[in-house]
């Protein structure tokens, strides 16, 4: 899949799909990336591991990951570098709803 | 160059490792497959020391993780979607390596092949038989022409034979690469099994607390089943062990459990499906045993006042997935419903009467096998839309 079609299909990401993506900053077990996301958010995301392998197994396809085994031969989950893109293209939009978000907050007050 | 022919290479990646690994010991190093000729060509070089892995790869990219590429392995050759990567560090300096789970995909795809052909060709092998053996044995041969033609038909039997012989030898071969593949991380579901203690069972049915409940085609509303089994669990009906084709289900009276049951079907999963949810602390009570149709019955303990543990954490993604079964379900299904139904109407309209057509006991068959097939479409898509009305009490 080439990046502008990546970016079309992906941005915006669902909450599931960022914080999955934002968790492979290092190589990670599929579980690895489940006990990740509920550490980052303080327990508030647990993910369910049939939704992390779906998402995992569809991203794979997409080429926005990709797979290697490790010593135990477990499947170990890294991001590529089409993923990396997709993910700086989505951080900026999220930075974006973030400014506004702090901009616009006192009008709901 | 040195070309060597190889013609079974793929039904054992592990052997043909090795053996490009003695190759390049011997000064001949890998360069290309010819994979229509099954020739493997070798560049004639100093002798090295190389790891080599086969991986096929249909999904993705062909450019290999980083962290593989740190770790010393190279991309030596692509044929198709196979991949020929290797390593020229020390065995015990690598700590890594490319995932089986593409080779071990197809296999099993080849192995899907092979058996329907068998069965044909066996067929046509059995008829064979039985004419050779009713125009020779019986009849004493008094009734066979001579004709060179014969050969057409000894050199066919030769083919079929050699067919049967050949796709047997491959499944065999193929099972047993793809054994050694999963290795010891293949699910165990013998637990669900084998794994019984007869003795242990025995008792708990003199005791009377061992009770037995046949279900069948559950897997066509998956989310009363579980609710089922959840039940049956809070008023003290500890799900024990389900048989193997997952009809009768074996529950031993005791304490009340909080235990969530989720059924999930998954279309040829490898390890890390099973690894995923093993270590979220899923336990698999039941798994089907065909690969390409997996249903896998997973349950999970929880406290009170906890929120029951769901496998998929967002109602889009557990929606995505009830409508993928419904989908593939339907593919499956519709065209025999369709079939039946096409044959009855052709049978009433042959018919003068409606006498005529009772008469055509068939037709009764054809009208349950409409009915039950049609209930499983039916009862898959009820199963979807019941998921699409409910809140959503978890997120997104």
């Amino acid at each position: 899949m080439d990046i502008q079609k990546m970016l079309k299909k992906y941005v915006p990401m669902t909450e599931t799909a960022f914080y999955i993506l934002l968790s492979l900053t290092e190589p990670r077990h599929g579980y690895g990336i489940v006990k990740h996301v509920g550490e980052i958010t303080a327990g508030r995301l647990k993910l369910g591991s049939g939704t992390v392998y779906g998402t995992l197994l569809k991203m794979q396809k997409d080429g926005v990951i990709t797979v290697f085994a490790d010593e135990q031969r477990k499947t170990v989950y890294e991001i590529t570098d089409a993923g990396k893109e997709l993910m700086k293209a989505e951080i900026v939009r999220i930075k974006e709803v973030h400014s506004n978000a702090i901009a616009f907050e006192e009008g709901f007050k | 160059m040195r070309k060597v022919y190889r013609p079974l290479w793929s039904y054992d990646v592990q052997k043909t490792e090795e053996w490009l690994a003695e190759m390049a010991e011997k000064g001949l190093v890998f360069d290309r497959l010819n994979r229509w000729t099954r020739c493997f060509y070798f560049e004639e070089r100093a002798p090295e020391k190389r790891i080599y892995r086969i991986a096929y790869d249909k999904v993705g990219s062909s450019v290999l993780p980083k962290t593989l590429e740190e770790e010393g392995w190279e991309q030596s050759a692509t044929a198709g979607n196979w991949e020929f990567i290797f390593n020229s560090r020390p065995e015990t300096a690598i700590r890594t390596s490319p995932v089986r789970d593409g080779t071990v995909k197809h296999n099993r795809f080849l192995t899907y092949l092979f058996f329907p052909m068998i069965f044909y060709f066996g067929a046509i092998l059995l008829n064979f038989i039985a004419s050779m053996f009713s125009a020779w044995v019986l009849e004493g041969g008094s009734n066979i022409v001579e004709s060179p033609m014969w050969v057409v038909t000894y050199l066919f039997f030769t083919f079929v034979l050699g067919s049967v012989i050949f796709g047997i030898y491959s499944i065999v071969k193929i099972t047993r690469t793809n054994r050694k593949l999963e290795g010891t991380t293949a699910p165990d579901t013998a637990l669900t099994h084998e794994q019984r203690d007869i003795q242990a069972e025995k008792e708990l049915k003199s005791a009377g607390r061992w009770v037995t409940k046949v279900k069948f085609g559950w897997m066509y509303s998956p989310d009363k089943m579980e609710q089922w089994l959840e039940s049956m669990e809070q008023r003290g009906f500890n799900l024990y062990r389900i048989n193997r084709i997952g009809t009768i289900f074996h529950f031993v009276k005791g304490e009340p459990r909080r235990i969530a049951y989720r059924i999930d079907y998954q279309r040829g999963p490898t390890q890390s499906y099973f690894a995923i949810h093993r270590e979220s602390g899923w336990k698999e009570k039941f798994t089907s045993y065909s690969n390409m149709e997996k249903w896998t019955i997973w349950s999970k303990a929880y406290g009170e006042g906890e929120e029951q543990p769901q496998l998929y954490s967002d109602q889009s993604s557990r929606l995505k997935h009830a409508k993928r079964i419904a989908i593939t379900y339907t593919a499956l299904f519709f065209p025999l419903v369709a079939f039946y139904i096409y044959f009855i109407i052709s049978i009433i309209i042959r018919a003068d009467t409606i006498q005529d057509w009772f008469i055509w006991n068939s037709s009764g068959f054809f009208m349950i096998a409409i009915l039950i097939f049609g209930s499983f479409i039916f009862r898959i898509w009820a199963y979807y839309g019941r998921l699409r009305k409910e809140p959503t009490a978890w997120g997104n």
